[in-house]
């Protein structure tokens, strides 16, 4: 017997396979993003492009606040456990971390002032310093001082391109299975 | 959100500029030794090895999932020439004086500038 369109376990579904659906996204383009020849583009080193990020922001604003959480950790560990070792599993969750913090600090206090450009900014300086702070615990605070400078003006250029991605797709995407933050 | 440019995005990432500046500026404003100082190899599985910056000369170190790091001590500075990690990270700029540290992730490497053995060490590392 088919369930009715307001059915809980149609519902649940729907949220799983959605939540499945960005999880791959996410995953797919997290593995673009490592196998970009980005160091050829721009020699310099420490720069990410942060495409992941943008389907956990998209999860956040369009699904829910548990899914984005979810999809980001099922990436990172995902990513950590088929492409990475101990180490960039470590960094890769701090970073993780720090910019759904990011997200949530962003909703709670800028949603009125900034656009997605400068959410982007600050998640990806919060990822950076999750990082930092990662090698920090590896190898000594003297990283802290030596690396997060360059991180932080780093995360603006590339945060600020995911938020005008963010800006120009996001209203154009309606709330994927009546989710609403 | 807001789905357009606004003045606070401009805020947002003068305020990251600032937090930069001002961490890149904290170690000129304290004291920081160039005399008797030496180059700590720090390894992710705990092992170190301590060289002097007086002596001019090249190193290299093998790492982690087959990196390599060449490093070159010059002139009471260490730098990093050579590495086949991806990142490129540790291959910017030089270290000279005590707490200054290069980091290359993948290979599981830190380079860091203490205090001679007369002194004592800036951070230990388990």
């Amino acid at each position: 017997m088919p369930f009715s369109d307001k059915s809980p376990r149609r519902t649940i579904t729907h949220r799983l396979v959605n939540d499945a659906l960005l999880l791959c996204a996410a995953l797919m383009l997290s593995y673009l993003e490592a196998i970009l020849p980005l160091g050829a583009l721009i020699p310099l080193p420490g720069f990410r492009l942060g495409l992941a990020q943008l389907v956990v922001t998209l999860a956040f604003f369009r699904v829910g606040r548990t899914d984005a959480a979810v999809i980001s950790a099922a990436r990172v560990a995902i990513m950590g456990l088929l492409f990475g070792n101990a180490g960039s599993l470590w960094f890769s969750v701090c970073g993780a971390i720090l910019s759904y913090l990011g997200l949530c600090a962003g909703y709670a206090w800028l949603r009125r002032r900034c656009s997605y450009i400068g959410l982007g900014v600050l998640c990806a300086a919060l990822h950076n310093t999750g990082q930092a702070l990662a090698a920090a615990t590896m190898f000594g605070a003297g990283i802290l001082l030596s690396y997060l400078p360059i991180l932080l003006v780093a995360a603006i250029p590339f945060g600020a391109l995911g938020g005008v991605i963010l800006n120009l797709a996001l209203p154009r995407i309606s709330n994927i299975q009546g989710g609403r933050v | 959100m807001q789905t357009t440019f606004k003045k606070a995005d401009i805020a947002v990432m003068a305020l990251l500029l600032l937090c930069a500046m001002l961490l890149v500026a904290l170690p000129f404003l304290c004291t920081r030794d160039t005399e008797d100082v030496q180059l700590r190899v720090s390894y992710r599985d705990g092992r170190t090895e301590t060289f002097s910056l007086a002596t001019d000369q090249t190193l290299t170190l093998y790492g982690e999932d087959g990196h390599t790091l060449r490093v070159r001590i010059e002139g009471g500075c260490a730098r990093v020439v050579d590495s086949t990690c991806p990142d490129g990270i540790c291959r910017m700029g030089n270290i000279r004086h005590s707490g200054e540290m290069l980091l290359c992730q993948p290979a599981g490497i830190a380079l860091t500038v203490i205090k001679g053995e007369g002194g004592q060490a800036d951070a230990v590392l388990g």
